[in-house]
Order: structure tokens, then C-alpha cells, then sequence
């Protein structure tokens, strides 16, 4: 299914630099409504880089960024109108620490949605039990483990009913019994029908989550298309190399 | 029996008022240093370098130079200045001004590095979120901030209820320490008197350090595992 309806991610000529050094170059990339895409690469190529700049949290330097057609500047409000339907899931979960589950899910759809206590109270419980954590709500994150902070940290940005949801290697930072869990999490979340952008070196998750795998090197887009298509007839060296750097591995 | 008899000699109602005098300076002195704390604090962490300069200015000034030093030149330099103008200002609001300005800076450090021992990912978890920056600072950062800052913040509200004795030398105010060198000097029982000043200091100390474990048992509880 590549024909898409509406792009909700567009990327044009998109540059961005640390210094002298290209962390992104020129990509451009248009990401339809309800894909799900995947980026992968090898460390440092700039997908952590790429997917933080769809909500903002990096400023890139050229081109321009369209999320649901808006375009992103540094201004509050394209900021607040993007975030407003994108959703994102860190590595290191980044839950606030002094809240319990309940809370965390709850903040924002209370003072940033302005939904009242029970009807965001509500929300977050069903969502919690799709993450498959009920009746942990008055849990701090502390006495969770991490693959449970995680789950947790997928709900609380479920919450906010995100169109668009961003996943920064989320299971990187997960002990390994624990990484298939959160996996499963992020795969039983597909029939939300939501734009999904994740990037992971999980390799067998990809196949499975994404519509589309985008492979990044250097901070250039090398290839991009279907899954079965990129790995099972990779037609750049860079991502046969790629791939059989992963399968060499115990 | 006369009063020279009692063990206090009769002192005994103006230690008392002497201790409320102590601790009234203390509460609204550490009460304004929190204030100038916060302002310190946030100055020190904002974006203009000038501002951030002013703040730096204040708090390696105030904290260089001695307290008793800061405190006269408040009494005899800026009251004086003031009065000119025709302005009356108490007293005691020169003092527990001048003795919050000076707690003031040290909070300001003390709050400034609780804030950035927050991790960076709550800031970026926020803004994913949406928060409201108002939001995010009342909600996010205040809560871990108080955690980080409660043990300096605690040490410095003990510095506040000794620092308060300063304001003796001034010969206006009958704090504790004050009434207890005059109860001392007519009874000549130096060490009995000094005692019940230090006693004095000791009780503050031991429920002031009560209601700060309570308060960071409670601060602390998210952590416990």
C-alpha cells in the first residue's frame, strides 16, 4: 500500500548541521497518513536526529517540515499545533519520576487538553490496560521495572490521542527479557490505525511493525520502501552490509 | 522569695519573648532570602547573559563579604540613605531585609543546581507533551527541583535561626542571645545563661531537622522502592 491518501509527514530538502558536520542532509521524505514507518541504520547516521525534528525538539537548518500539513517553525504556535497530535516514546522512557502511573497519564490531557480529572482518568485506565499495565496506576515509576516504564510511557503518550506517534529506539535502554514485551506493546498498537515513525535496531520487530523501512547513513536516506523488498533484495551496499553486520551477530 | 532567687531571676518572660524575637526574625528573613532565592535562581539560569551576570554579581558579593558586615552597612549606609528621604523604615524590617538579601544568595545557588540536576529528558518528555511552560515549571520542575534543594535549603534556615542573633550588635533588639549576655552580666552567671542560649538554639535545631526529614520523607516518597 504505497498510495496514501494524505502525507502526514513531509520532509523537503532538509538539512541540519552541529557545527560544521552534516547531521542530516538534504532528506526529503513524505511519510502518508496511517504509515508506519521504520527507521534503521547504522549509529550515528541521524535517525534519532530525524525523527526528533518532527515535534520540534531539534531545529533543523534547511528545508522545511510539514506535520498534518502544518508547517513546523520555531514558533510557539506551529510548536503547539504540531505537538498537539504527535505523540512520542523516548529511550529512556523520560516519565516524571515524582508522579504516580495515574498522574503521568493524566497531566497532560488535564492542563494541556483541559479534559476534566474523571473523564482523563478514565482514558488513561483504558490505556493502561491495552499496554497491558491495569490496576498499576498508583504505582511511582520507580517501583516499576523497565519494560513497565516503558508500557507506561507509550500510554501516557497514547493519552493525548496523537495522530502520529514517535518512537526513538524504544527498547535500547531495556534489559533484554524485557525488550519483547514492549515490542509486542508497540505491534498491538497498530489497529489504532495511527502514523507511527519508530526507529530501533530490532530488525525482526521491523519486518513486523513497519509499512515502510527507511535505511539511513551518514545523515543521508539511502534507501527506502517495503520491508520484505528492502530485506530480502537490499539494492545499495551500504544496506547489505548493514544487514549482514546484524545477521552476523550471535 | 525574690526574683533574683528563681532560677531564671526573673528572666525568664524575656527569654521568651527574646526566643519569639529570634525565630520572627528568622521566619520572614528566610522568607524574603527564599524570595530572592527564586529570583536569584532564575536569573542565573536565563537566557541573557546580562542577567545572568547580575545574578552572578549578587551572589559572589554577598557571599564574600561577612554577614555582621552586611547587616551594619544595611543599618548605618542604607536605612540612614533612606531616612533622608524622609521614608521611616522599622528596625526589624532592615534587619530580616538585610539577612534575607544575604540567605538569599546562598538559596539562589542552592536552587539553581537543583534545577539542573533535573535530567534533560523531562524538559523534552514535556514539550512532547504539550505542557504549558507554566505548567511544566509548577509541575514538573518545582516538585523534583524542592527535592534536589531541601537538604541545602535546610541547612540554610539553620544558618537563618543563628544569623538571626546578629542583629544583637545592633543594641535595638532583646533576641535571645541578647537577653541572655544582659541576664548573664547582672547575675553574674555567665555560664548558666549562655547555657539557656544555646539551649535555646539547640531546641530550634531539633525540630526544625524533625520537620525537614518528614517533609523529604515526603518529597522522597515517589523513590522509595
Amino acid at each position: 500500500m504505497t498510495a496514501t491518501i494524505e502525507p502526514a509527514i513531509e520532509f523537503d530538502s532538509v538539512s541540519k548541521y552541529f557545527g560544521d558536520s552534516g547531521v542530516l542532509s538534504d532528506i526529503t521524505l513524505s511519510i502518508g497518513a496511517g504509515e508506519r514507518a521504520v527507521i534503521c541504520g547504522p549509529s550515528g547516521a541521524g535517525k534519532s536526529t530525524l525523527i526528533r525534528c518532527i515535534n520540534g525538539l531539534e531545529q533543523h537548518q534547511h528545508g522545511t517540515i510539514r506535520v498534518s500539513g502544518v508547517t513546523l517553525t520555531r514558533a510557539a504556535t506551529s510548536l503547539r499545533q504540531i505537538r498537539a497530535h504527535v505523540g512520542m516514546v523516548f529511550q529512556s522512557f523520560n516519565l516524571f519520576p515524582h508522579m504516580t502511573v495515574l498522574e503521568n497519564c493524566t497531566v497532560a490531557p488535564r492542563t494541556a487538553l483541559g479534559l476534566p480529572r474523571a473523564e482523563a482518568e478514565a482514558r488513561a485506565q483504558a490505556l493502561l490496560e491495552r499496554v497491558d499495565m491495569p490496576g498499576l496506576g498508583d504505582r511511582y515509576p520507580s517501583q516499576l521495572s523497565g519494560g513497565q516504564q516503558q508500557r507506561v510511557a507509550i500510554a501516557r503518550a497514547l493519552c493525548m490521542q496523537p495522530r502520529i506517534l514517535l518512537l526513538d529506539e524504544p527498547t535500547s535502554a531495556l534489559d533484554p527479557e524485557m525488550v519483547q514485551e514492549v515490542l509486542e506493546t508497540i505491534v498491538g498498537l497498530t489497529d489504532l490505525g495511527m502514523t507511527m515513525v519508530c526507529v530501533t535496531h530490532e530488525m525482526s520487530f521491523a519486518r513486523r511493525l513497519a509499512t515502510r523501512l527507511v535505511f539511513m547513513d551518514e545523515g543521508r536516506i539511502v534507501e527506502t520502501g517495503p520491508p520484505a523488498e528492502l530485506f530480502d533484495a537490499p539494492c545499495s551496499d551500504r544496506l547489505q552490509r548493514f544487514l549482514g553486520r546484524l545477521q552476523a551477530r550471535p | 522569695m525574690s526574683p533574683g532567687d528563681a532560677p531564671l531571676a526573673g528572666y525568664g518572660d524575656q527569654l521568651i519573648e527574646g526566643l519569639l524575637l529570634t525565630l520572627e526574625v528568622s521566619l520572614c528573613s528566610y522568607a524574603i532570602g527564599s524570595l530572592f532565592g527564586l529570583l536569584g535562581a532564575a536569573a542565573k539560569l536565563a537566557r541573557w547573559r546580562s542577567v545572568r551576570y547580575c545574578a552572578g554579581l549578587y551572589t559572589t558579593l554577598v557571599r564574600a563579604l561577612p554577614e555582621l558586615l552586611l547587616v551594619l552597612l544595611a543599618f548605618y549606609l542604607l536605612a540612614a540613605r533612606v531616612e533622608q528621604f524622609g521614608v521611616v523604615v522599622s528596625p526589624f524590617a532592615v534587619a530580616v531585609m538585610a539577612l534575607g538579601f544575604i540567605q538569599g544568595a546562598y538559596i539562589t545557588e542552592v536552587l539553581r543546581a537543583a534545577v539542573l540536576a533535573i535530567p534533560r529528558g523531562q524538559r523534552e518528555a514535556a514539550e512532547a507533551l504539550n505542557l504549558r511552560p507554566l505548567t511544566y515549571l509548577c509541575r514538573v520542575v518545582a516538585p523534583q527541583a524542592l527535592r534536589h534543594a531541601l537538604g541545602g535549603l535546610g541547612n540554610i534556615w539553620l544558618n537563618a535561626t543563628k544569623d538571626a542573633s546578629l542583629i544583637s550588635v545592633l543594641g535595638i533588639f532583646a533576641d535571645v542571645l541578647k537577653v541572655s549576655s544582659l541576664a548573664a552580666a547582672a547575675t553574674k552567671r555567665y555560664v548558666f545563661f549562655y547555657a539557656v542560649a544555646g539551649a535555646c538554639f539547640l531546641a530550634i535545631t531539633l525540630v526544625s531537622m524533625t520537620l525537614v526529614e518528614r517533609l523529604r520523607r515526603h518529597l522522597g516518597r515517589a523513590y522509595l522502592t
